[in-house]
């Protein structure tokens, strides 16, 4: 309809006029009275709703549509675009709103219940969300482990190497229950946090020397410092690999656990090739002796003397170097500190700043979640808004298809 | 408290005067458009309980409330008209298209020649006519309810009655 657009010529201003007078029942010009006619004429020929429907009409009006109106007149009830939606799709009207609510918090959950596992694996996560509140979820399961089973929980620690006494396995051939634990030498350093209340600090020292004297350990360096009510002592320990792991689970138990951590290195390569080396430079030795007893003028004497000091001085630093790897296997080193203070966790009560910690940790979490939650809602709700923008305008454009092809 | 009741409580006297004044011209243009007295009854109640439904989300500033309540009248009246289509693809039975005995309110040849004219116009034709003539809305109130512009309602309506015309000089009974 192109030409609905054409502005009315003045004769066609004219008639348009005629025709709201003659709708209005007002008098026209007489070259205009059948235009004034036929308004009046299809003003006279509006359709009249029937009295009976106008009744009813009136009724259901007066009582706002009650339900049963539509199945009193076999009206189809009037539906949203979320109800039809879910007669489509198989849902029962009501059902539908719990249902996509229970959806949306199964997939809440199952996102973050990802990322909370993940966290586990990479570090990320919640970590970054929660922050300090994480980091004290971590600390309270060491606690929990070393507390109640310390030697379950350090081999569990133990589980990526060979435990302790196979430490020196190649040496000794044994550990045949690790698979690849044959004939490897691993270095292993142990670090251990423990917390006492202050009066209790110098006791706990002396039990921890105690322990290692049990075990043939060596204290290297000792330090105990601080006054009554806070204080801190920290040593420097080497146990007979053999001996370690019972001596970390004797020594877990002198004060309460707070952390334990192991890191274990596999030294085999460098102690074959320092093996090595060494059997080559003895070899060197004995073959510049017998050159030597083979030697007859002075110069040649003083050549070989001089090759012979320096390959005596190469033995001596291989031995010293095997040597100090045998040691690094043969003796774990372990660290332990004490802590005194209020979080000892032996001052027993939960007082009011455990509260206000507790209560930092529970609002990260909840921020957390709640920003994933957000993540996840904000992408769906856009896309909701997309699609209802869509249905409404294929809606409009599909009303007015409608009304040219009538 | 029913939803029934809630919605008597909320905006029911301004609603039930629209409701008075609007009708017959809401069901004169619906039956005139849709050319079926029975779709036009279902389309007409459905327009007043969605409007009463709606009633609180209607904004004075944009627009009269005769102006929204067509609006609605005229999207029920087109879902039919959709509704209409897919069933008469489907080999439904059609719509009923005789005039209905009660259609005219004087039974002269004169206006039911106009009459069977009206109903040979194409539908946004019809529906121009209706709104202007049936119902008596003005050309603003037709504007909001067909989002035409209103400078252009009046020359949409000289267009339909112009073909309306032509319509009933090809009838021999029309006495022009």
């Amino acid at each position: 309809m192109a030409t609905d657009n054409r502005p009315l010529t003045p004769a066609e201003e004219r008639e348009l006029k005629a025709l709201e007078a003659g709708l209005a029942g007002k008098p026209v010009d007489a070259d205009l009275a059948d235009f004034a006619a036929l308004a009046a004429d299809l003003k006279a020929t509006r359709p009249q709703p029937d009295e009976l429907f106008a009744a009813e009409l009136d009724q259901a009006v007066a009582d706002g549509f009650p339900p049963e109106w539509s199945a009193d007149s076999s009206r189809p009830p009037e539906q949203g675009f979320f109800s039809r939606l879910a007669s489509r799709i198989g849902f029962g009207r009501r059902a539908f709103a719990p249902v996509a609510t229970g959806l949306s918090g199964l997939l809440v959950v199952v996102v973050a219940g990802g990322i909370v596992f993940s966290d586990g694996q990479s570090g990320s996560g919640l970590d970054e969300l929660g922050g300090d509140a994480t980091q004290s979820r971590s600390n309270s399961d060491q606690n929990e482990v070393g507390v109640a089973r310390p030697e379950a929980a350090f081999e569990e620690q133990s589980v990526d190497a060979v435990p302790f006494s196979a430490g020196s396995a190649r040496a000794s051939g044994a550990n045949p229950v690790v698979a690849g634990a044959e004939n490897r030498d691993v270095a292993r350093s142990v670090r251990i946090t423990l917390a006492t209340p202050p009066e209790d600090l110098q006791e706990t020292s002396n039990r921890i020397i105690e322990v290692t004297d049990s075990f043939n350990g060596i204290v290297m360096r000792s330090s105990v410092s601080g006054g009554e009510d806070n204080g801190r002592a920290s040593f420097s320990l080497m146990i007979p690999s053999g001996q370690a792991e019972a001596a970390v689970a004797e020594l877990s138990s002198v004060a309460d656990l707070r952390s334990r951590t192991q890191q274990s290195v596999d030294i085999t390569a460098p102690t074959l090739s320092a093996e090595e080396r060494l059997q080559t430079a003895r070899a060197r030795v004995e073959s510049l002796l017998t050159e030597l007893s083979g030697a007859t003028g002075d110069e040649d004497r003083r050549r070989i003397g001089r090759q012979l000091f320096w390959a005596r001085q190469n033995v001596s630093s291989l031995t010293t170097n095997l040597e100090r790897l045998q040691r690094r296997v043969s003796f774990t080193p372990v660290s332990v500190a004490v802590e005194t203070g209020e979080d000892t966790g032996s001052s027993g009560g939960w007082d009011i700043s455990d509260a206000i910690d507790d209560a930092g940790r529970l609002l990260a979490v909840s921020a957390g979640v709640a920003v994933v939650a957000l993540a996840i809602a904000i992408p769906i709700g856009l896309m909701v808004l997309v699609a209802l923008a869509i249905n409404r305008a294929w809606l409009r454009r599909s009303r007015e298809q409608a009304l040219r092809d009538e | 408290m029913i939803e029934g009741e809630r919605r008597r409580t909320t905006g029911a006297p301004e609603f039930e005067q629209l409701y008075r004044e609007s009708r017959d011209d809401l069901y004169a243009y619906v039956a005139g458009l849709l050319k079926n007295r029975a779709a036009a009854e279902d389309v007409t109640a459905l327009a007043f309980e969605r409007a009463l439904r709606k009633w609180d989300r209607f904004d004075p500033a944009r627009g009269s409330s005769r102006g929204w309540l067509f609006g609605i009248a005229r999207n029920a009246s087109l879902d039919e008209l959709r509704k209409r289509r897919r069933e008469t693809e489907l080999d439904f039975d059609p719509p009923d298209e005789r005039p209905e005995p009660g259609e005219l309110r004087e039974d002269t040849e004169r206006q039911e020649a106009v009459s069977t004219a009206l109903r040979e116009l194409p539908a946004a034709d019809r529906e121009i006519v209706a709104l202007k003539f049936f119902s008596g809305l003005n050309n603003t109130e037709i504007a909001e309810a067909t989002g035409i512009s209103p400078s252009n309602v009046g020359t949409r309506v000289h267009r339909a009655v112009t073909r309306l015309r032509a319509h009933l000089e090809e009838d021999p009974h029309h006495g022009n």
